[in-house]
């Protein structure tokens, strides 16, 4: 490829993260500690793909953070979001992909992923090929699947899945590591997930909700976990000391549900706080994933190699059950107004998954809003019409039911 | 109340109506092919009984019929349950439009289709189908078996992406255990090794018939349409196998007589396309039509409701029960093309050995809209055939009629491509 188009490219990449952070920066103003996340989040995406020597790669968000953390290896987690790096994938996708997997491709055909074990996770249709497509490329891919029914066998079977993961983390960097050091690291995560949850309490009213967003997808960036836990601390004190903004009041709550929102592509956060909306709750697999302890929390059991299937809500499942749980215990523990459900073209699992969702929200009288979209601009007006009609809804509604607003 | 009850009763008439008419104007359209072998007509019947005559399949009283939505449930232990297994992956234009409103729009037309059927209850094959097996193939087909789940009672098998490993083919392996007592419970037979043994003897014998039937196909010129081949084969999913068979075994003892009586009905030029990529099911069959009225012969498949389904038979080394189970397992992953596999080379090797067998000049790849998978390996068949010369185009198609006259413009250029390059290639060897 000419130099001219390779710069052309970088810079059209560089722009939209550099926009990104700009805004996020913007809203962010008042708060020195959440200067950390910025920063890691500008490293990860503009120090160049040259300078990146991964040595493990992970794409998504279903792989358990253990196995990749325990091996003390550089890893980089590649998980979609940005429009220019879907574009130069669209030499190898089909038209109808959606856009993480055609953008998650754009990032992997880089060179800085030659000598990197990639593991991915076989949630979809789209990850299956892309394993195939970027081992074809010569790469070293490493698949996991998840057993689309969670019972008795398929724990087994998961398990299975698990070691053989371990296993091939281990042959791949020479280096067996232990099942003491497994532990370890899953306790550590375990601990910064409490840490996020935290975070999560304090920043309610306070932080819009694409900082809140920004800041907890921020751990995928971070080079240290630890780290970056003991900044995410240092953001949550000065959160708690700070009294709410009353924002809540003014603004009508939404639960932002549906295809995962990843960095650089806030347009549909940055759309519902400027419709008058506030993101109370974001309940998306990947935001699940960082923040919730599940079954673990509830019932205090041992974290073990299952744990993470048994939590796991990605819409790798006939039928979503731990999504749906969770949904209903959010909805019983916060009050909201309303619900954002946020699907990118071609992810058609969420798109079934709707329908469960409808009945469930009809019964809670929650009004349910399909938001359908890619990482492309041209649809932010029709969108923005959209938001602000469903915001004037449930404001009507409101005074319907006599609360001031 | 009555007013709803009115409404579906007549949104259920209208959908009769119009389903059996498309699905009679398909039909007479591969009668009115010439030189129809007579041993196919009871096929086209099965196909005709099922949907336009509107009939359950002719079978014993008290055997029940077990739906499967996909190759890769394996009809053998269905068999052997004293079952009859029924494969109900449609082309009906009308049960898809009735399914739209049931699934997601960009979901794949045959599971909309399938839903359609489903939500209607207007295909006796459909409705009195006691339970439904759907394989965890494709997202779509996932999210069907969660959905379906409430109008049909259903239980879904998953197969592993992988089947490079034993331990891949060990999960399959399980599943099929696991779908023993479900089988058990719902026939109320017990899956013996003797009745398995049967079983594996009986879905057998129907694969040898393919296996002779498609030696047949091989000829040039051709022995028979390929649009008749396809509703011969289709009409598998609607014909209990012992009767499939025997029906086969005569009309490939017509086809022989034919073959000595050089009674062809291709000729010698007629471009020879292969189709693969997306399932063709009745009545959707625009295809192998199009291609057949624009003056190429379709000369061989790579699909799952056409050879793919019946190609390979169960190879049982250790005659035990499990020995039984774990041939049944390889049989139905080992070599199944289908792109749902993460690695998936098999099909390139498979197409190459098609195209040399059946002498392809042309490849259609066939794409319905939604159907990831299949587009995904466009790329890599496209490279493959550049390798052998061999041009290939992606038709991209959905369960309507909309587009049927874009369709036949370009394989009517495609046809033409073909026989001008097979006229520059005739041409440069006299040279």
């Amino acid at each position: 490829m000419p130099n001219t188009l390779i710069n052309e490219k970088a810079s059209v990449f560089e722009k939209e993260i550099t926009d990104a952070l700009y805004t996020i920066e913007k809203y962010l103003a008042g708060y020195a500690e959440a200067a950390f996340f910025i920063n890691t989040a500008r490293k990860h995406f503009l120090s160049g793909f040259n300078c990146l020597k991964p040595d493990i790669i992970v794409l998504g968000s279903s792989i358990p953070a253990e196995l990749v953390f325990a091996t003390n290896k550089t890893v980089y987690w590649v998980l979609g979001g940005s429009r220019a790096s879907s574009n130069w994938a669209d030499d190898l996708v089909p038209r109808d992909t959606d856009p993480i997997s055609r953008s998650s491709l754009g990032y992997l055909k880089s060179d800085f992923t030659k000598n990197a074990l990639i593991l991915v996770p076989l949630v979809n249709d789209s990850a299956r090929k892309l394993a195939y497509l970027l081992r074809s490329m010569g790469r070293h891919v490493h698949t996991v699947y998840f057993p689309p029914v969670k019972n008795k066998e398929s724990l087994a079977e998961w398990y299975r899945q698990y070691e053989d993961c371990r296993y091939a983390i281990s042959s791949y960097f020479k280096k067996p590591f232990s099942n003491r050091a497994l532990q370890r690291t899953r306790e550590r995560i375990y601990q910064i997930k409490t840490h996020i949850r935290k975070f999560i309490l304090a920043s309610n009213g306070i932080l819009c909700g694409a900082c809140r967003m920004f800041i907890i997808g921020s751990y995928y960036y971070a080079e240290d976990p630890s780290e970056w836990c003991e900044h995410l601390d240092c953001l949550t004190k000065r959160l708690q000391n700070k009294s709410p903004v009353n924002m809540s009041k003014a603004r009508r709550k939404v639960l932002l549900l549906g295809s995962p929102i990843y960095f650089p592509n806030y347009k549909v956060p940055f759309l519902i706080e400027e419709a008058g909306l506030e993101i109370a709750l974001q309940a998306d697999h990947t935001s699940l994933t960082i923040c919730s302890s599940g079954c673990l929390a509830k019932k205090n059991r041992r974290i073990t190699p299952y744990t993470f299937y048994i939590n796991d809500s990605s819409p790798a499942y006939v039928k979503n059950d731990t999504l749906y749980e969770e949904i209903a215990r959010l909805i019983s523990e916060n009050e909201i107004d309303g619900v954002v459900y946020h699907i990118l073209k071609g992810q058609i699992e969420y798109d079934f998954e709707l329908g469960r969702f409808e009945e469930m929200f009809e019964q809670e009288d929650i009004p349910i809003f399909r938001l359908e979209t890619d990482y492309n601009y041209q649809d932010v007006e029709q969108l923005r019409i959209r938001l602000e009609a469903f915001s004037e809804v449930l404001n009507q509604r409101t005074y319907g039911k006599g609360v001031a607003v | 109340m009555d007013r709803q009850v009115q409404t579906n009763s007549r949104q259920r008439e209208l959908f009769i109506k119009k389903s059996t008419r498309v699905a009679a104007s398909y039909l007479n359209r591969v009668k009115s092919l010439p030189d129809l072998p007579d041993a196919a007509v009871p096929f086209l019947d099965a196909l005709e009984n099922t949907y336009i005559k509107l009939q359950d399949i002719a079978k014993p009283e008290n055997v029940k019929t077990i739906g499967t939505l996909c190759v890769m449930v394996p009809a053998e232990l269905i068999c052997a349950a004293g079952a009859m297994p029924v494969r109900l992956c449609s082309g009906s234009y009308t049960a898809y439009s009735i399914g739209d409103d049931h699934i997601p729009r960009d979901a794949c037309p045959l599971v909309k289709s399938i839903m359609g059927f489903a939500q209607i209850k207007a295909l006796p094959v459909f409705d009195n189908c006691s339970l439904l097996i759907t394989p965890i193939t494709c997202d779509c087909k996932k999210k069907l078996a969660g959905v379906i789940n409430s109008v049909k009672r259903t239980a879904a098998i998953h197969i592993p992406p992988l089947k490079k490993e034993d331990a891949d083919t060990e999960v399959y392996v399980r599943e099929l255990y696991r779908l023993i007592p479900v089988l058990e419970k719902e026939t109320g037979h017990e899956i013996t090794p003797g009745s398995l043994a049967d079983a594996i003897r009986m879905v057998g014998r129907a694969q040898y018939e393919m296996s002779r039937f498609l030696q047949y196909r091989k000829y040039d010129p051709a022995l028979l349409y390929g649009t008749q081949v396809m509703a011969i084969m289709n009409a598998y999913a609607y014909m209990p196998v012992n009767v499939w068979t025997e029906q086969m075994h005569l009309l490939n003892s017509e086809l022989e007589a034919r073959l000595k009586r050089k009674d062809f009905v291709g000729k010698q030029k007629q471009p020879r396309i292969l189709v693969t990529g997306s399932p063709i099911t009745f009545p959707n069959i625009k295809l192998p039509l199009l291609i057949e009225e624009m003056g190429g012969i379709l000369a061989a498949d790579e699909t799952c409701m056409g050879e793919r389904g019946l190609s390979d038979p169960v190879s049982v080394i250790e005659p035990s029960f499990d020995g039984m189970m774990r041939a049944i397992a390889s049989r139905y992953t080992k070599p199944c093309t289908c792109p749902v596999f993460v690695d998936n080379r098999q099909r390139v090797f498979r197409l190459k050995q098609m195209i040399r067998d059946h002498k392809i000049q042309g490849v259609v790849y066939h794409v319905l809209r939604g159907c990831l998978v299949y587009d995904y390996e466009y790329q890599i068949m496209e490279e493959e055939m550049g390798k052998l010369d061999i041009p290939i185009i992606r038709v991209e198609s959905d369960y309507n009629e909309e587009d049927v006259e874009q369709l036949r413009i370009r394989i009517e250029a495609f046809i033409e491509l073909i026989k001008l390059k097979d006229h520059a290639k005739k041409k440069s060897e006299r040279k």
